[in-house]
């Protein structure tokens, strides 16, 4: 219920998803509070519920058309852990193969066609110019790179899945087909031109970052809490390692936690308004809990990406803000430098000597009744749990993704973003522009986080204190 | 190896008849073969499909339509148009187009072939009036390839190739 005066944004555009915005104003039309409303509606845990534990990944994988692999990886991985199986070293690098190379292709579509808008034609542009045909009329090679990098990785998903959306080769003790000695090949001659383009396009955002200053200061820059997974050596990881939380200093205060017992350091909780839970850090509790994952967290949570130009480049990215980077604009920078570490791990790994074997699978019957897998995908921490009977039916299942994560995180961005350019009972373009691009920089997919069909939107309602809508704006 | 001809068909395959493309596609494969001509089934149109297409002397565009009668096929010929997407990254094939144009200084020609769907609900199956267009709707992309050599249509000619009216009468309306 409205107490003085709101603002309503519906929908959110640019984003995957279909969302909408209120932003509550006081008596002297100062913004009070910001809630990001995510009106679509999730229902996979409810009715994979009897399906046979082994179609999951494939199930899963539906959930989204753009980090389908995410999903794929994530449950099969606690369904290797239903089967109690180590699954064969080959087929665990081929999936990290194909983890990363999604996250490449996911990453160059939140930030070359979702965000470089903003970036490229600025946060006032006419929001009829802010596409990719505005992008291209600006900087065509920033496009080009744009679509060259996103088709590297669908291309790598196609060579190893079979096709680029919704693969089905991720398979519970394995994968299902070993990786042909002339798709390595062909993968592998298409990485110079990808470390290329991003390098380029790192130096590229690096400088125009000095234009973005306002925003970096207001766009979610704030003490929170950081979490994702790193390997033992506390190296950067999107397949598995122990769960890490960083502070706002920087300072670790929790590490090696067991993903299997997320349920005892995460939280979830349902607001009325929105279909989107908000995780938070149990020991800290709802309100001091909030924490952000995804690239910004990653990279502040590990010790070292591991790879040459990404460490190099990992460097550079902590001096943009002492002890952990906390505004929530240099998520962009965050996806540009693991871009930049997965093109240089998927070679690697393609050089691993036992990259073409074909023991990819291994075989068994359930040997536990409950499993949870937990990965990095694009936007965050994943994580699938499953319980089944005795005949291997599926009888409980929780998600927990990543925008779910950020959820806390994002709601505080856009009240600091409309606190520091929302004053007064209209809405401009460039004020509404800026609401919507800071939960861009999250890099939201609604439809991951809810599992709806339909269609992304944005809508900012403006609302006053006693509940009258004062002005709104909608983008379809 | 960049193919003379590339097939676009896309649409959902688990929406009854917004699958029609891809259903297309499987019979147009003996004659795509002959011709070193490329199929892709896809879900939507996205930007980097630009860059396969612009590598094509012929695009042809396949998809179930909304407008219409159930059944009725139109073929069109694609020009370029840099409007702005409805979509953050779903674009329509005369976007496909200006993008060849605009990225890659790349111009091939280009048509859409569209079915008009009876229902787009969960299933995947085609419903009896548009599956019975699938054999005019291989029959115009199999003559779209085979003029692939020939001198493009006066723009005069533009607005619209053919339609084929959900009876099966066929009518040319240049």
């Amino acid at each position: 219920m409205p107490d003085s005066r709101t603002i309503i944004i519906d929908p959110v555009t640019r984003i995957e998803g279909h969302s909408k915005i209120t932003l509550h104003l006081d008596e002297q039309g100062k913004v009070q509070d910001a809630r990001f409303h995510v009106t679509q509606f999730r229902g996979f845990e409810k009715f994979t519920e009897g399906r046979p534990f082994y179609e999951m990944p494939s199930l899963m994988a539906r959930i989204c058309g753009i980090c389908p692999v995410s999903h794929l990886i994530a449950s099969a991985k606690a369904c290797d852990a239903l089967l109690a199986v180590q699954i064969p070293p080959t087929a665990e690098k081929l999936r990290r193969i194909f983890g990363i190379a999604q996250v490449v292709q996911s990453h160059a579509l939140s930030l070359f066609h979702l965000s470089s808008p903003d970036l490229l034609l600025g946060m006032d542009a006419d929001p009829a110019e802010s596409n990719i045909f505005g992008v291209l009329g600006k900087n065509p090679a920033l496009a080009r790179d744009g679509i060259a990098l996103r088709k590297f990785g669908q291309q790598i998903i196609e060579r190893l899945g079979g096709k680029r959306i919704h693969p089905a080769w991720v398979v519970p003790g394995g994968v299902s087909e070993p990786l042909s000695s002339a798709d390595r090949e062909a993968i592998l001659k298409t990485i110079p031109e990808a470390l290329a383009i991003a390098q380029r396009s790192l130096e590229w955002l690096k400088s125009i970052t000095a234009r973005f200053r306002k925003e970096i200061d207001h766009f979610g820059n704030f003490p929170s809490l950081f979490m994702g997974i790193v390997k033992k050596d506390g190296g950067l990881t999107f397949y598995d390692g122990k769960v890490r939380f960083v502070d706002a200093s920087g300072q670790m205060i929790a590490d090696g936690l067991d993903p299997a017992r997320y349920f005892e350091y995460l939280g979830e909780k349902v607001e009325p308004w929105s279909y989107l839970k908000s995780a938070y850090y149990v020991p800290m509790g709802f309100h001091g809990g909030i924490y952000r994952v995804g690239p910004l967290a990653r990279l502040n949570i590990c010790d070292r990406c591991g790879t040459p130009l990404a460490d190099k480049a990992l460097t550079e990215f902590r001096q943009l803000q002492a002890n952990a980077v906390l505004s929530s604009f240099h998520y962009h920078h965050a996806r540009l430098v693991e871009i930049l570490y997965c093109v240089e791990r998927i070679e690697q790994l393609l050089n691993e000597p036992d990259i073409l074997s074909t023991h990819v699978r291994a075989i068994a019957q359930p040997n536990a009744l409950e499993g949870v897998g937990m990965a990095e995908a694009p936007r965050g921490t994943l994580l699938h749990h499953y319980k089944i009977d005795e005949r291997g039916l599926i009888r409980w299942v929780n998600l927990i993704i990543a925008t779910g994560q950020n959820n806390l995180a994002m709601n505080r961005s856009v009240l600091q973003v409309a606190q520091h350019y929302v004053d007064g009972e209209k809405l401009t373009h460039g004020m509404l522009n800026r609401v919507e691009a800071v939960i861009r920089a999250y890099d939201p997919c609604l439809s991951c986080s809810t599992h709806a069909l339909g269609q992304m939107a944005l809508k900012i309602q403006l609302v006053a204190a006693d509940g009258a809508i004062l002005d709104e704006v909608s983008r379809a | 190896m960049p193919h003379r001809i590339l097939i676009l068909a896309y649409g959902n395959p688990l929406r009854s008849d917004d699958g029609f493309a891809w259903h297309a596609a499987e019979m147009l494969r003996p004659a795509a073969q002959n011709l070193a001509a490329e199929i892709l089934c896809e879900y939507q149109l996205t930007p980097e499909l630009a860059a396969t297409a612009s590598t094509a002397e012929l695009v042809i565009f396949i998809d179930a339509a909304c407008n219409g009668q159930p059944g009725q096929i139109a073929c069109t010929p694609v020009l370029p148009h840099p409007e702005p997407p409805r979509f953050s990254h779903q674009l329509a094939p005369e976007q496909i187009i200006a993008l060849c144009g605009e990225l890659y200084d790349a111009h091939p020609r280009a048509y859409a072939i569209s079915v008009t769907g009876e229902s787009f609900e969960h299933g995947e199956e085609l419903t009896a009036t548009v599956r019975d267009a699938l054999p005019s709707c291989v029959s115009i992309a199999e003559e779209l390839m085979a003029r692939c050599d020939q001198p493009e249509e006066p723009a005069s000619k533009m607005e619209a190739w053919y339609v084929v009216h959900c009876d099966g009468h066929e009518a040319e309306v240049w």
